[in-house]
């Protein structure tokens, strides 16, 4: 039992570490070296210096991340509210003040027109109409697609697909945490066709299921038109 | 009573459990909340900082101060926006603070030049290099947001590296949600105007309310409705036709769904057409079979929709962009009045690559805003319009006549320009009559086709 809780817990704290590692990486865009036990080199010696002066460190400054460096580094991480893994990544390095390289930008102007595009939107699109509508017939699912896009276009909702599919309360399958599953194929091609303009709904803002809907507020829209199990209106 | 004891310890296990199950599910809604908190307020980063990036280069190729201006404000509001998303994901302050700092850095400095632009100013070398350097960060700040993106989804970052760390932080946060603050936030968010994205071709998000030149006529019934959604999907193509209940709305219309000849009703694939209950004109068809190869070429496919879209009485149409997903070439279709291309008379058609068959259209668009219209001389010449455009780009010789529709249902006549700067492409679109220039549209290439942004 002891055994496998150790293993546990020791997968797990790697797996935080990782995902920390990954995070740091991406917001630092840093080329910094990393650090850890048995890095040497101008670097460590600097390192150590840093933890003397500091008073973390009581060893030689001999320029190897040894035992006591590592002791040192993770005295430092926890001090710090960094996670104590005694490895210098570009989070511990920042904290040390240490100048942590950014990637440049070139110089010249860049084409940007790789970089904008609607995938993730349509994702996204798809993975909230794969929650609220995958047992529906394929028009069903472009009017769910459909009725969010009216909502980015009408004033009374947030403005992008982001923010009327994570508005709270709005749709039961982000709040069950439905939307997180692997969209399905048809919904994609139903959130690219809502993209793309199509309407079955003619404009519509709300749908509902007559046989599960809970809120009495909904009964008080007009119904526009009723597409598989739901309802839609205005 | 030697049972009492092991019954106690019974239900009191019982007991905990349920208890556990509670607190199991309680603390599963709490982090679908976080997280999907979490994720709204990363898409709305990444979306401004992809305005900010498409407004940036838009400034390389604008030419005149109205148009900087609205490009500044955009940039200086959308910084605003990404920096305040950023500051509110539970991502320590040290992995984003230089994020931050360029966002920040971003909106005052456009903030600055939209101010000096105001008094006539123009912008020096050193500024429009400084333009060009905050171009490219904020276009690599797009790629690694999408990069961490997709580790978001896949890696859960969110879940593992901030729920799990989080839990006491998140019943803090859950007493903090107000509904004040709530309801504030909110609010903010709407006062956040995002620059549309254009999907599918120049302006095909306008919509003429009210006015539906084409559809004032007589009402049809709903069969002589029935015989035109079979007419308009072919002979033979369609076994049985189904009413489903009517669609009122944007256009009030006869809905009806066909199952296709070779298959058996239930199974499969429908089509859906609706038919406009004035006049009778088809208003969309969705028709979402599998298209397992393609045997023609998207010319081919654009041959073929241009057939149809004659067959069924819509003449003067002009194909301007494509895109092309899976076996399936979706083609806008714009109106054409004598020489002037009409944007806001819009219609789509998909066209499988394998047969040639429509599998999709809508003309939503076309029948809410077509019309003769009366269109005057232009006072500018297209080489008098030139010279009022862009200063920096290359721009092509000679204009195209256009009419573009304004965020109030207007309609301006305009020049069309292609630009290019570097390595971009944009659209310029300058008033025919007074050279103001009236928008800039980014054209964006991708492997499925061409994005207007």
């Amino acid at each position: 039992m002891r055994k496998i809780a150790l293993a546990a817990t020791a997968i797990l704290l790697a797996a935080c570490i990782g995902s920390l590692i990954y995070l740091d990486s991406y917001f630092n865009a840093a080329a910094a070296q990393t650090l850890y036990w048995g890095s040497s080199g101008a670097e460590v010696r600097k390192l150590q210096e840093t933890l003397k002066r500091w008073d973390y460190y009581k060893g030689p400054v001999d320029g190897v991340f040894g035992g006591g460096t590592f002791e040192a580094v993770k005295a430092f991480q926890r001090k710090n509210g960094l996670t104590a893994d005694g490895v210098v990544g570009p989070a511990t390095l920042k904290a040390l003040g240490f100048p942590v390289q950014a990637k440049a930008a070139p110089k010249d102007y860049q084409s940007s027109g790789k970089v904008v595009s609607r995938d993730q939107e349509t994702t996204l699109l798809a993975r909230a109409i794969t929650g609220e509508a995958r047992g529906e017939p394929y028009i069903g699912q472009v009017a769910i697609g459909a009725v969010i896009l009216n909502r980015t276009r009408h004033p009374s909702f947030p403005n992008t697909i982001a923010g009327v599919i994570y508005q709270p309360q709005a749709f039961t399958a982000v709040a069950d945490g439905q939307i997180n599953m692997e969209p399905m194929e048809s919904c994609i091609k139903a959130a690219r066709d809502a993209l793309n303009g199509w309407d079955p709904t003619g404009g519509c803002l709300y749908y509902w299921n007559p046989a599960t809907a809970t809120s009495k507020w909904i009964w008080s829209r007009t119904v526009e038109k009723k597409i598989g199990k739901h309802w839609f209106g205005n | 009573m030697k049972y009492v004891l092991p019954i106690v310890l019974a239900i009191a296990l019982i007991a905990t459990g349920l208890w556990g199950y509670n607190q199991n599910q309680e603390r599963e809604q709490l982090a679908n909340f976080f997280m999907n908190t979490n994720q709204r307020l990363y898409y709305d980063l990444t979306g401004s900082v992809q305005s900010i990036t498409t407004d940036l280069s838009k400034l390389m190729v604008s030419g005149q101060t109205r148009q900087n201006i609205i490009l500044y404000s955009n940039i200086w509001k959308n910084a605003y926006n990404a920096q305040e998303k950023l500051s509110q994901l539970p991502i320590q302050h040290a992995q984003a603070s230089k994020t931050e700092k360029f966002l920040n850095q971003v909106g005052d400095y456009t903030f600055a030049l939209a101010k000096r632009n105001l008094d006539g100013e123009q912008l020096s070398e050193q500024e429009l290099e400084n333009l060009e350097a905050l171009h490219n960060y904020s276009a690599s700040l797009c790629q690694e947001l999408q990069e961490l993106h997709n580790s978001v989804f896949k890696g859960e970052v969110w879940l593992g590296e901030l729920v799990g760390k989080a839990n006491r932080k998140l019943n803090r946060q859950a007493k903090e949600e107000n509904p004040v603050d709530v309801q504030f936030s909110k609010f903010e968010e709407r006062m956040v105007e995002y620059p549309e994205l254009i999907y599918d071709g120049p302006f095909s998000e306008h919509v003429v309310k009210g006015r539906k030149p084409r559809l004032q006529g007589d009402k049809i019934t709903k069969e002589q409705a029935r015989k035109k959604a079979q007419e308009f999907l072919g002979e033979g193509t369609v076994k049985q036709i189904e009413s489903a209940p009517g669609s009122t709305g944007r256009i009030n219309t006869y809905s009806f769904e066909g199952v296709p000849k070779n298959q058996t009703e239930g199974k499969g694939n429908p089509i859906y057409v609706d038919i406009s209950q004035q006049i009778g004109y088809p208003v969309y068809i969705l028709n979402n079979r599998d298209v397992p190869k393609a045997n023609i070429s998207p010319k081919q496919a654009i041959k073929r929709a241009d057939k149809f879209l004659n067959e069924k009485g819509f003449k003067n149409m002009m194909p301007t962009y494509t895109m092309r997903y899976d076996n399936v070439v979706l083609i806008n279709y714009v109106y054409k009045q004598d020489d002037v291309v009409i944007y806001p008379d819009l219609i789509k058609i998909k066209i499988a690559l394998d047969n040639g068959e429509v599998v999709g259209f809508d003309s939503t668009q076309f029948l809410t805003s077509n019309y003769q219209r009366n269109i005057e001389a232009p006072k500018l010449t297209s080489a008098e319009a030139r010279e009022k455009a862009t200063i920096r780009a290359q721009i092509e010789e000679e204009g195209q006549l256009c009419i573009i529709p304004t965020d109030a249902y207007g309609e301006i006549l305009c020049y069309e320009f292609e630009a290019t700067y570097k390595q971009d492409k944009f659209l310029v679109y300058i008033n025919a009559n007074t050279g103001v220039e009236e928008k800039i549209l980014k054209t964006v290439e991708q492997e499925n086709g061409t994005l207007m942004i």
